[in-house]
């Protein structure tokens, strides 16, 4: 099976893996061991969580229930634009994605501190 | 392969980024059946207040396995992309452009914001995939009829449902061991952590600083037990190492533990928690029993 494949690359995915659980404001240990904090606005929710909390905020209105997303099964998969694909070839991609571009992503990174 | 999902570099409390000098505030949670959490939604308990079940990420910030995915990319902490473009450059001119246009049209690298959503949606489905979900575990072969535990894992698994009152938050929903919902347990700081090295002040407000509400703080959405033993360290800071330093907090906190909870508000009571009187022995066997929630 082709994702099966692709995920022989263990290494490479072990690599990547922890990037995509977390999202936390940035620590920066920029002189050796001397860590600094900067209060990055969190990507993602525009939480900053360095921050000293802000409050009071206006009340949030209640989030409307969705249903759970249980794994797929489908042979197409419709996205959140309404644009439907392919399930299998979406989740290659995924897979793609998950592993070497978090890897390239690593490894530009390398490059740029060796080149600093 | 790992079965975890989660940070295979465990020796840290939080993820180092790919820049590799910077670190997150966080225990990286296992992307293991995260397919599983549901939507964040505001309950009413029978007290009649509101709690929050679900969401993505310990303080429930992102809604949905795509919104999670995208923040990784661009988070300075982490990968550190500078933007949505910077991201979908890197696809163009990658192999697997032509995989991408293919499945999304052929002008769609052109357009980052629409490409970079459906990075997410790619993301979101391979971890949809039973890969991430894969329900192997001896665990699931007893539930299935095709394997037995051993004595001691059948008396862990009883410790788990009675005296250890596990179930409680860790049974809702037995197929990933969580109820979804927030609970501040009064879990200490961690000194190794290197936002409390850089502060000693530094305190993690979970879904209080999410919420804006100061009965959350503290609160961290319950996590799931499967692949528990593969993935320490363990709580939001990753303040443990092992389990068994996670069920003497379980079982002390409230007697003998010495430290100080990280916020001293709001922390769940109930039942024995935080005295549970359990034996070496039982402590043993309630290990083996979680080492059983481990994939295959």
């Amino acid at each position: 099976m082709k994702i099966i494949t692709r995920l022989k690359s263990v290494e490479l995915l072990k690599l990547s893996l922890f990037t995509l659980s977390i999202s936390t404001p940035a620590y920066s240990n920029t002189e050796g061991n001397e860590i600094s904090v900067s209060p990055i606005q969190n990507n993602q929710s525009g939480v900053n969580i360095n921050a000293a909390p802000q409050r009071p905020r206006p009340p949030q209105p209640p989030r409307p229930p969705r249903q759970p997303q249980p794994p797929i099964n489908a042979e197409t998969t419709r996205l959140i634009d309404g644009t439907v694909v392919n399930t299998q070839q979406l989740v290659d991609l995924g897979n793609l994605l998950y592993t070497i571009l978090i890897c390239l992503t690593l490894l530009v990174s390398h490059v740029l501190h060796a080149m600093i | 392969m790992t079965t975890g999902f989660d940070d295979p570099i465990s020796a840290n409390p939080s993820s180092i980024g790919a820049d590799q000098h910077s670190f997150g505030t966080r225990n990286s949670p296992t992307a293991s059946y995260s397919a599983f959490i549901p939507p964040p939604r505001l309950v009413t308990t029978q007290r009649g207040t509101q709690r929050l079940i679900g969401g993505l990420f310990l303080d429930g910030r992102a809604d949905s396995l795509e919104e999670q995915a995208k923040g990784p990319f661009l988070n300075p902490a982490e990968m550190g992309n500078t933007s949505e473009q910077d991201v979908i450059t890197k696809i163009a001119i990658s192999t697997y452009a032509t995989d991408f246009e293919l499945l999304f049209g052929d002008d769609i690298l052109l357009n980052a914001e629409q490409a970079y959503n459906y990075v997410a949606d790619a993301i979101a489905a391979f971890e949809r995939s039973t890969i991430f979900s894969p329900f192997s575990s001896k665990f699931d072969q007893v539930q299935a009829g095709t394997a037995s535990f051993t004595d001691a894992q059948s008396r862990g698994f009883n410790i788990f449902n009675t005296k250890g009152q596990c179930q409680v938050c860790h049974d809702g929903n037995r197929e990933v061991f969580s109820n979804f919902t927030y609970r501040n347990i009064g879990v200490p700081s961690n000194p190794l952590l290197p936002a409390f090295i850089n502060d000693p002040n530094f305190i993690d407000l979970g879904l209080g600083a999410v919420s804006g509400n100061r009965q959350n703080d503290g609160e961290f959405r319950v996590p799931t037990l499967r692949n528990i033993s593969d993935t320490s360290p363990y709580m939001h800071n990753g303040v443990f190492t092992t389990l068994r330093e996670v069920i003497e907090f379980y079982n002390t906190r409230d007697t003998t533990f010495s430290q100080s909870p990280e916020v001293n508000r709001n922390i769940a009571q109930g039942g024995r928690l935080g005295e549970l009187n359990l034996t070496i022995n039982e402590i043993d066997d309630l290990i083996i029993f979680l080492e059983t929630l481990s994939d295959e």
